[in-house]
């Protein structure tokens, strides 16, 4: 009887196989700048890493769904601008309504894809790529001045905030930042929907087959307006804590931002083609994703080097996608021709 | 209604704008059995179990009744609250989650809760893989098991919600004669629970074996239900296509004094071993056997496309090596594949692109440059000799039907003026009128002293359209017969 060494599940995940790539870069990075494995540079990665995870988040639950949303940049940089503007000319407000209202004008604008999608069931890309360039071509033409240099203060006094803070030798604060907190939450919620809820299954069934999803039975319309708005609140989301974060509101910077947050879900195991994806390899996505910036920057590179270094990563993290795929394939076969 | 019936039909018909898919056509199915839907490509059958599925509704009012129960209209929620489900050709299953999953999916969305539970979806699992005798690992993902244990997924989750009909829509098309005994014994374990199949196929006999009745359905009439007691092949073929049975008329109109091809021992790991045959100037050599015998592989390796590891191949009585293609090329032999859509044709360029796209070095014109009239004329010169029907050369081939596309590639590849014409399926996808016209090309073709190979998965084409037939099983040919000496019926048997 021949003797099969079967590898345990845990370790094909790409999720661990990120984590213990994490963790070798990380020590790697150490043994160069011994400043990086610290708790305060740790907390700070988290912190400026949390607007791309927001929005990852979303884009995570899109791509599973088999489809591709690039407007969400443009729906953020709209959300800011109409939530800033319209809470400074009423003169009222504070951080949570700032992030309540961006929420709901995220979601609305969302919405507007979930509704092209579906009723006239266009290709996503295309109409995102439309949608993107209207919202954001609206937003220009209709504000004379699009930068906004001065914001209430509850906005930085918001990222400020730290759960648990400690001071260090030279009196500076860290600890868990109010950002990151919010990314838990939003990541723990579309977590819970996505594994116990039939939305969830719907969105995966969705990526998986969707003829076959119609066939069974699932709510197509409800699913792709919930996805839709999802990506179109975490955006929203994403874009008051930017302007918490840097303190001024801007047309293009968050327009930029799109690439990376891509690249980061990708990096987090979830597939282009849709089907598969997880709360946590987005997360480590995002993370691996400023490490890397980060250590760039303190092992003194310059930043030309940014790009070319995460494309290396990326296409190293689809290639090993590709290679856990085929070994559970031939895994599969030996259960198979052992039965 | 009578007892006996759990389900029945009377006066179902249904139109596509304008065209007739099904006419007052009647069904009945007993509780239980495994009833059979037989009929030729575009005879209905489709749309009958949608109908039956109450995914499309009929055109006219008709009569329907399930269980005791009359519906003036049939919903698929009213379907499946009787239990009825059906299982389409593509599975309809979810690659990307687990067995569980897929096998609980329907209940799931039956019940209308919207909190999953993981107990409750294996629980469901496990009990539909228990009830039918099948062992599966309920976390593999779909997408990575074999077709024929995702049709076991298929099964589970059809008889989750499925107590009363589950109707299979040609559950054997791409599976090997292990599985489908595989597939039969789950068959014959639902009807043992007293749970109705209906089963659309073709292949006849797969309904011998399994079969309690029989419909027929033709151009979208029903031709009655017969007892599998009271019909053999013969009568099965007769209904079906309401032609009696076809003989031969190609009687051996060649020399066999110098074989133009000469096959010896030619093998391929896994694929084909010692295959053995000569293909004579002027003949047209049928090649048939069940899906998988490795006829396909086989004259790909001929054509140099899938060289073969072993053996020889003669030419003219020359030993001569093909390794790639250019050699099949240089010795003057063309192949026409299965697939035309996307091997054969570049369906967005024009058919006189098509057609001159092997042949453009010929073309040119001595400064190097191409010679557009020759192109053109050599192009409207093949259309033609052939017929294809079309208003001009200009034409993208995506526009033109099955059969005249077809023709496009054939005349691709007698634009070479090949000495040897291979054609996988010819005539997939094409009309019975084209068919015939096809095959008319063909014998001209051979009758100018080509030697032609044809691979065909039906029998009445071998046996009608051929010289010899070349019978193929697992790799090996196991039979060479004289097309004339055999009736399809029997050639059916020998290839079941």
């Amino acid at each position: 009887m021949k003797k099969h060494y079967r590898i345990p599940k845990l370790f094909l995940r790409h999720e661990f196989i990120l984590a213990i790539i994490m963790i070798i870069f990380g020590l790697l990075v150490n043994s160069i700048n011994p400043v990086f494995l610290t708790a305060e540079n740790i907390f700070d990665i988290l912190k400026t890493s949390s607007i791309t995870g927001m929005m990852a988040l979303g884009v995570m639950v899109v791509m599973i769904s088999g489809g591709m949303d690039i407007s969400f940049t443009a729906i953020a940089t709209v959300s800011m601008q109409v939530t800033v503007r319209l809470l400074m000319m009423l003169d009222k407000g504070n951080i949570f309504v700032a992030f309540l209202l961006a929420a709901i004008v995220g979601a609305l604008l969302g919405c507007v894809n979930g509704f092209l999608v579906y009723r006239f069931k266009l290709p996503t890309l295309i109409v995102t790529l439309g949608t993107s360039n209207i919202f954001h071509g609206l937003l220009l033409s209709i504000l004379r001045v699009p930068h906004l240099y001065s914001v209430p203060t509850y906005y930085f006094e918001f990222s400020k905030m730290l759960l648990f803070p400690w001071v260090n030798q030279e009196g500076f604060h860290f600890g868990l930042s109010s950002l990151t907190v919010m990314l838990f939450a939003v990541a723990f919620v579309i977590w819970v929907i996505l594994r116990f809820t039939m939305i969830g299954r719907g969105i995966y069934a969705l990526g998986g087959n969707i003829e076959a999803a119609k066939r069974a039975g699932f709510n197509i319309m409800l699913i792709q307006f919930f996805i839709y708005s999802f990506i179109g609140l975490t955006a929203g989301l994403a874009s008051i804590e930017y302007v918490a974060l840097f303190r001024h509101v801007h047309p293009f910077n968050m327009m930029n931002m799109m690439m990376n947050v891509i690249a980061a879900v990708v990096l987090g195991g979830t597939s282009i083609s849709g089907g598969s994806g997880s709360v946590i390899g987005t997360l480590l996505g995002v993370w691996m994703l400023y490490m890397i910036t980060n250590s760039l920057i303190l092992m003194g590179i310059p930043s030309e080097w940014e790009p070319v270094v995460i494309g290396a990563i990326i296409i190293l993290s689809i290639g090993i996608n590709a290679y856990q795929k085929s070994v559970r394939k031939v895994e599969v076969k030996i259960i198979e021709t052992e039965v | 209604m009578t007892e006996e019936f759990c389900i029945e039909m009377k006066n179902i018909s249904k139109s596509y704008s304008g065209v007739e898919a099904l006419n007052d056509v009647d069904i009945s199915i007993r509780k239980g059995e495994v009833h059979c839907l037989i009929g030729e490509n575009g005879s209905g059958k489709s749309t009958l179990i949608k109908i039956i599925a109450g995914v499309v509704t009929p055109s006219r009012k008709a009569q329907i009744t399930i269980n005791n129960k009359l519906y003036n209209k049939l919903t698929p929620i009213d379907s499946m609250h009787q239990g009825i489900q059906i299982i389409y050709q593509d599975l309809s299953l979810f690659p990307n989650m687990t067995v569980a999953e897929n096998i609980a999916i329907n209940q799931l969305l039956e019940s209308k809760k919207q909190i999953t539970n993981k107990r409750r979806i294996k629980e469901i699992a496990t009990r539909a893989l228990e009830s039918i005798g099948i062992d599966l690992r309920l976390d593999t993902l779909v997408g990575d098991l074999p077709i024929a244990k995702q049709q076991c997924v298929a099964i589970c989750r059809a008889i989750t919600c499925g107590e009363l009909l589950i109707i299979m829509d040609e559950p054997t098309s791409s599976l090997g004669k292990k599985d489908i005994d595989y597939l039969f014994n789950i068959i014959k374990t639902l009807k043992s629970k007293g749970i109705a199949i209906l089963f659309v196929g073709h292949k006849l006999n797969e309904i011998s074996e399994i079969a309690d009745r029989v419909s027929i359905l033709k151009d979208g009439i029903s031709l009655g239900t017969y007892d599998i007691k009271e019909l053999n092949h013969k009568k099965m073929i007769e209904l079906m296509t309401g032609k009696t049975l076809t003989v031969s008329t190609y009687a051996r109109e060649y020399s066999t004094e110098k074989p133009i091809l000469e096959v010896r021992n030619l093998s391929k790991t896994s694929q084909f071993s010692d295959i053995n045959f000569t293909l004579y100037p002027g003949e047209i050599l049928g090649i048939t056997g069940l899906v998988g015998s490795g006829r396909t592989e086989l004259v790909s390796s001929i054509f140099g496309l899938n060289p073969a590891d072993s053996g020889e191949i003669l030419i003219d009585g020359v030993v001569t090596p093909i390794k790639k293609i250019r050699d099949a090329l240089k010795s003057g032999i063309c192949f026409v594949p299965e697939d035309r859509l996307s091997q054969g044709l570049f369906m967005n360029h024009t058919i006189e692109n098509n057609i001159t796209v092997t042949l453009l070095k010929a073309m040119l014109n001595k400064a190097g440059y191409l010679d557009i009239k020759k192109v053109r004329n050599v192009a409207s010169d093949w259309v033609k000799d052939l017929s294809i029907k079309t208003p001009s050369i200009d034409l993208p081939v995506k526009q033109l039907s099955g059969g005249n596309q077809q023709r496009v590639v054939i005349a691709k590849w007698l634009a070479r003026n090949p000495r040897i014409l291979i054609l996988d399926g010819p005539t997939i996808g094409v009309d019975v009128g084209a068919k015939e016209e096809i095959h008319r090309i063909i014998r001209e073709l051979a009758k100018q002293g080509l030697g032609i190979l044809f691979i065909s998965d039906e029998a009445s084409e071998v046996v009608k359209y051929s010289h010899r037939i070349l019978i193929m099983k697992e790799g090996r040919i196991v039979e060479v017969i004289n097309s004339a000496d055999i009736f399809e019926t029997d050639l059916l048997e020998k290839l079941g």
